[in-house]
């Protein structure tokens, strides 16, 4: 497993698209998260307007060092599970695209031993991925601060941990999935395709479905889809600026997490599954 | 030693099904021995990619089993040992040549100083720096070749390696089969280039929709080479020649007589025609060649 892990690690460090997957986070971060927030709320419009009737140097706090999990975390963490999606689909449809996976099953490893160590290399990569995620924020809103000549003051080591932890597992979750629909599909588009489908469109549909009936099930079932539980985790670290009349998680934190160790082991099982059973043709 | 133990590759009743109606490799029994260079030939579609990637463990045969270098396809301590190319080469195009050679090795466990050798030893190291997707096919192939080396391999599986080049890549891979062919190393080799085979293979086995239809030594699937004889008047000839060799080894046809016997025969037959007073104007030796021997078992080029 060591092998196959080496050998993924030297293949994917080196490809250009695992690291334009994490620059285009990064840069929507930076963008969305940041900068475009700070010249809305230092260069306010005339008729400025906030639905929670905050003034611009209020809503600035958001941009400031002891917010920064929770900023960066409102509407860019769901990017992040979309491109590490992306990443797993690619990391294996592409094997299959270039003919490599024959070359990989014709050298020492056994077919699982490969896969974990891909698995593994995916992990790193997430786990990057996530570091990356909070690196930059912390460094934009220091930068923000300094610029607005305000004290950095930080959030607690540990809500910064848990955050970089939920996030890994949010974006390992996805990516998992993107790896297992890249061994069912035998190629990266179908993988990205159906995989982003489902998880900008489908789930949601589902609720809407779901939500059409009166009954007390509907939300106990609502509550094991891997999107509703990203978002619950994500959801648990709060908002600057809480709405007033905004519904509460389905799920709590803990809830949230062991949902998702549960679906990435299960996208982990389902590749060695078809991995062992199909033949390389 | 058993034969086992010889043979560095043998299958028993290898079958590969699709479905119901479809029979790729159909009960195949196939001995490759240490040491040598095996030819595996047959028309498009007759099996041979499937066998071969049955016994790399890239499919799994539907009945039969198979024992490749003392292991179970597929299994890591045999892979280990066997280096291959089945049909096209494939690395990741944004890799170089030298760094995939290094996936391979990382892959398989080996140390990467043995890398530029094989590099050099398929003439790739000049390019060694430069990304697979800007090889030729030419280089391709040849860096396939050196990824086998890299593991020293005791067996090697080429499945069409001449396939795609240009004529001055194919004469590059036949030299480089030749080499990888001396020594105490096995090579598998399934072609379409018979000429290439006949010339390269020690025993060769023969496939027609999935089925054996021969295996053996090159001269022995050709068969004992002849003379063949025109001489005036053919039918004093003939008489003569059947005096001589006796009826069965001698077969006529058009006034060209074909004679069973060594071609080292041939100074006393044309002695002893000269002598009867018979005019002989062609005395050749002839062999069939691997090629007629495949059209008339498969019935079709390859």
């Amino acid at each position: 497993m060591i092998n196959a892990f080496k050998a993924e690690w030297r293949k994917l460090r080196q490809r250009p698209a695992v690291w334009i997957l994490g620059g285009i986070l990064l840069v929507a971060l930076v963008l969305f998260g940041y900068a475009f927030q700070w010249i809305q709320v230092t260069f306010p419009a005339k008729n400025f307007h906030n639905e929670l009737g905050l003034t611009p140097a209020q809503l600035k706090v958001a941009l400031y060092p002891v917010n920064f999990v929770k900023n960066s975390l409102v509407g860019v963490g769901i990017l992040g599970g979309a491109l590490s999606l992306i990443l797993g689909a690619l990391a294996v449809g592409s094997e299959f695209g270039w003919g490599t996976v024959k070359t990989v099953y014709t050298q020492r490893p056994s077919r699982i031993q490969a896969l974990a160590g891909q698995l593994g290399v995916i992990a790193l990569i997430t786990a990057s991925y996530s570091v990356a995620f909070f690196a930059v924020a912390a460094l934009c809103s220091w930068i923000i601060a300094t610029i607005d000549g305000q004290a950095a003051t930080w959030p607690a080591a540990i809500d910064i941990l848990k955050a970089a932890g939920a996030s890994w597992l949010i974006f390992g979750c996805w990516s998992l999935l993107g790896m297992a629909f890249g061994y069912l599909f035998r190629q990266s588009a179908m993988a990205i395709g159906i995989g982003l489908a489902y998880l900008f469109v489908i789930e949601g549909i589902l609720f809407r479905v779901l939500n059409g009936f009166d009954a007390s099930w509907v939300s106990t079932v609502e509550k094991f889809f891997a999107g509703q539980n990203a978002s619950a985790l994500l959801g648990s670290f709060g908002r600057v600026f809480p709405s007033p009349g905004a519904a509460p998680p389905l799920v709590s934190a803990g809830e949230a997490v062991i949902v998702l160790a549960i679906y990435t082991a299960v996208f982990a099982a389902a590749s060695a599954l078809v991995v062992r059973a199909r033949d390389v043709t | 030693m058993t034969s086992t133990i010889d043979n560095v590759v043998s299958t028993t009743g290898l079958t590969k099904r699709y479905g119901k109606t479809i029979t790729a490799v159909d009960a195949l029994d196939l001995e490759v021995r240490r040491g040598e260079v095996f030819g595996f030939l047959g028309p498009n579609g007759a099996g041979k990619t499937t066998t071969l990637r049955m016994l790399l463990g890239l499919i799994r045969p539907t009945s039969g089993s198979a024992r490749v270098v003392g292991r179970r396809p597929g299994e890591p301590a045999g892979l280990a040992r066997i280096g291959s190319l089945v049909e096209s080469p494939a690395f990741y195009p944004y890799l170089s040549g030298r760094e995939n050679l290094k996936v391979v090795a990382d892959y398989a466990g080996l140390s990467l100083a043995g890398i530029d050798a094989a590099l050099d030893e398929v003439e790739l190291l000049p390019r060694a720096k430069d990304r697979f997707g800007t090889y030729s096919m030419g280089m391709k192939q040849r860096l396939a070749v050196a990824a086998a080396l890299i593991k020293e391999p005791e067996l090697m599986i080429l499945d069409e390696p001449t396939n795609g080049l240009d004529p001055q890549g194919v004469v590059e891979m036949r030299t480089l089969i030749r080499r990888l062919g001396t020594g105490s190393r096995t090579v598998l080799l399934s072609s379409h280039l018979l000429n290439e085979v006949e010339q390269t293979c020690d025993r060769v086995a023969i496939i027609r929709k999935g089925k054996l239809v021969a295996q053996g030594r090159v001269d022995e699937l050709r068969g004992q080479a002849t003379l063949i004889v025109k001489a005036s008047p053919s039918d004093a000839a003939r008489q003569s020649l059947e005096r001589m060799l006796g009826k069965a080894a001698v077969a006529g046809v058009d006034g060209t007589l074909r004679l069973s016997v060594s071609p080292d025969r041939a100074p006393d037959i044309n002695a002893a025609l000269v002598s009867a007073g018979i005019r002989v104007s062609e005395l050749r030796p002839a062999e069939r060649t691997l090629e007629e021997v495949f059209l008339s078992l498969t019935g079709e080029a390859a």
